[in-house]
């Protein structure tokens, strides 16, 4: 496939994505609306663990200080989540700043570092539980009202392009990455960080780069859930679940691509629908069975299509004598 | 205040050896075979709900079913070896947390389906026994069950000190190649470990159920609890994994005394991050 045709074909798509409320029933809107919201938080996390390599298991920490900020501004302060949502990324992004600089300052990788950062989100998930100006273990209710001033709405299609402007962020951002010379670094490093290192990229800068805008573009995802679903509780921001998606629709798809973890979730929502209107047991039965069809997934996957979903059409390519365009 | 300050510090130690043993397992995998399994937590609770059950169908005593619960956790251990583990031994680190957390995620979803979210622990005419010397004052389920994780350690030790088996461990762990250049089976060797490091976490999972409220997300902190006493420890360590148990067992216990218990997970974690800090191999590591 020449290039500029797969332009057209990507120009295509979106034109289709933009017109889709127009046809679409609140139900599928609110499906289309939650994939893409963990398609964007896939390729925050791809950002991290797809290109430098860095498997961080405490995105949810990113994800609910986002929230977190943004809703306590508004509830207590009234502050618009319009510039809430800037505040809780800017948060992210210290804090992702911070462990950053005591990872690299103390030199720890691989299993220590998904560890780290898994033991900060639940670090994280003790103090939200137990302070009680965030109300602890009870949750924040947001108000359901329609206030566009204050990104409420009580249509669907507004949050649908809310989450697809941001999905384009994520998509443009991962992309810029991917083409700048900061992507070359990222991908040096995760091949081989001393040999980078020695080459003369500056892998410390590199790294906390990649980890600090990830953070960012986490954090206003999370924004967006506690918008969305109009309530918060530090076991669903900070707890492991949402970390198991972004990982999950990320490596099924696959990681250090551009469109692999879109892929991945996009699967995901597309399967759950598919299960949910087949006349079946009760949805919370659903939903266990739902997961496990993921787990299941995931581990096939890992094991016999390691790239994941997007090296699929390259095989088929090869097979037929063509080799794998990438 | 004193007196019960100290009552907590012990009802933490009694805890911890079970954290201990927990955290055993998962560094024994780590340290003979550098596999990672996140699944550790779910292999405790797996046990325990089947013991739930048979105490709850058919009154067999918890202790009564380990019988039954040893020899199926380990085939259990044999066959996710088989099926699982021994296709990641030459992948990445990160690729045995993602097939492993993709198991823990099909389990605790499995559970859900066939017994919900409940909490729940086996009620036993001993459950809320207390044992009482002076002002000394102990659970007797909590008791047992820290007495047969000693026991548990004490046999493993005998196990890796003086069997041919525990001896190529012991070999495999240090030097793999070496290992298989002087005649071990070095796959027959990763086979059996596998398979005592679950058979130790269905030993805890059977002995916790008396009094310990699981569901099936209980599993992930299990798991949590595990990383934390296996990290403050020292990875692959295995006086570690006791001692970093122990430990934790205390800290929230003391927690649970002077805040609210639940800011006992955090502060367990945050010492994991000191720990990994200041003493990545552990506090007690080389």
């Amino acid at each position: 496939m020449s290039r500029t045709r797969k332009h057209y074909y990507y120009l295509g798509g979106a034109v289709i994505l933009l017109f889709l409320p127009l046809v679409m029933n609140d139900h599928l809107l609110t499906v289309a609306i939650t994939g893409f919201m963990w398609a964007y938080l896939c390729l925050c996390w791809n950002l991290v663990f797809g290109f430098a390599g860095q498997f961080s298991l405490g995105h949810a920490l990113f994800w609910g200080i986002g929230a977190y900020t943004s809703t306590v501004l508004f509830v207590n302060y009234g502050l618009t989540p319009w510039v809430g949502i800037f505040v809780g990324g800017l948060f992210s992004a210290i804090a992702a700043w911070l462990i950053s600089l005591v990872v690299l300052r103390y030199r720890v990788k691989g299993v220590y570092f998904a560890l780290m950062t898994l033991a900060f989100a639940e670090v994280f998930m003790g103090l939200a539980l137990n302070w009680d100006y965030i109300r602890g273990p009870v949750g924040i209710l947001l108000p359901m009202k329609n206030s566009p001033g204050n990104l409420f709405f009580m249509a669907r299609a507004p949050y649908y392009y809310f989450i697809l402007g941001l999905l384009g962020l994520g998509l443009g951002a991962t992309y810029g990455i991917q083409k700048s010379k900061l992507g070359y670094y990222l991908k040096a490093i995760r091949e081989d960080e001393e040999a980078a290192e020695v080459s003369g990229v500056p892998t410390s800068r590199y790294k906390i780069l990649a980890m600090v805008i990830s953070a960012f573009l986490t954090a206003l995802g999370g924004t967006f859930y506690a918008q969305f679903f109009l309530y918060i509780s530090p076991e669903i921001m900070f707890g492991f679940s949402s970390q198991m998606t972004m990982m999950i629709g990320t490596m099924v798809g696959g990681a250090g691509t551009l469109l692999g973890p879109v892929l991945g979730s996009l699967v995901f929502s597309f399967l759950g629908e598919l299960l949910r209107s087949l006349p079946l047991a009760h949805s919370r039965e659903l939903v266990t069975v739902e997961r496990m069809i993921w787990a299941l997934v995931l581990v096939g996957v890992i094991f016999y299509l390691p790239g994941g979903l997007v090296t699929l059409g390259n095989r088929v390519k090869s097979q037929r004598g063509k080799p794998g365009t990438s | 205040m004193f007196i019960v300050t100290l009552n907590a510090i012990i009802n933490g130690l009694l805890y911890g050896s079970i954290w201990g043993i927990i955290a055993l397992g998962f560094t024994l995998v780590f340290g003979v075979m550098d596999f990672v399994n996140f699944a550790q937590g779910f292999f405790v609770i797996v046990p325990a709900f089947f013991s739930y059950f048979l105490f709850v169908s058919w009154g067999i005593d918890p202790y009564l079913s380990l019988l039954l619960i040893m020899p199926l956790s380990f085939g259990l251990g044999l066959l996710v070896y088989k099926y699982v583990g021994v296709r990641l031994l030459d992948e990445p680190h990160s690729a045995h947390i993602v097939v492993t957390l993709g198991l823990c995620f099909f389990i605790e979803n499995l559970l859900l389906l066939l017994a919900g979210g409940d909490l729940r622990n086996a009620v036993t005419s001993y459950t809320s026994d207390t044992i009482q010397w002076g002002w000394m004052m102990m659970s007797y389920p909590r008791f047992w069950a820290s007495a047969v994780a000693w026991i548990c350690v004490f046999l493993l030790f005998l196990f890796l000190k003086y069997t041919d088996t525990g001896r190529s461990m012991r070999a495999a762990a240090d030097n793999r190649e070496g290992a298989r250049i002087v005649g071990i089976h070095v796959d027959r060797v990763y086979l059996v470990a596998f398979g005592v490091s679950i058979l130790i976490a269905g030993i805890a999972g059977a002995v916790i159920i008396p009094f310990y409220l699981i569901s099936p997300f209980t599993g992930m902190d299990f798991l949590g609890k595990a990383f934390a006493a296996v990290i403050i420890g020292g990875l692959g360590s295995i006086p570690g994994a006791m001692i970093g148990g122990l430990m934790i067992g205390v800290v929230e216990s003391i927690a649970g005394v002077f805040f609210r218990a639940s800011l006992g997970n955090a502060v367990t974690f945050f010492i994991m991050i000191l720990v990994l800090i200041f003493k990545p191999n552990g506090l007690f590591g080389e």
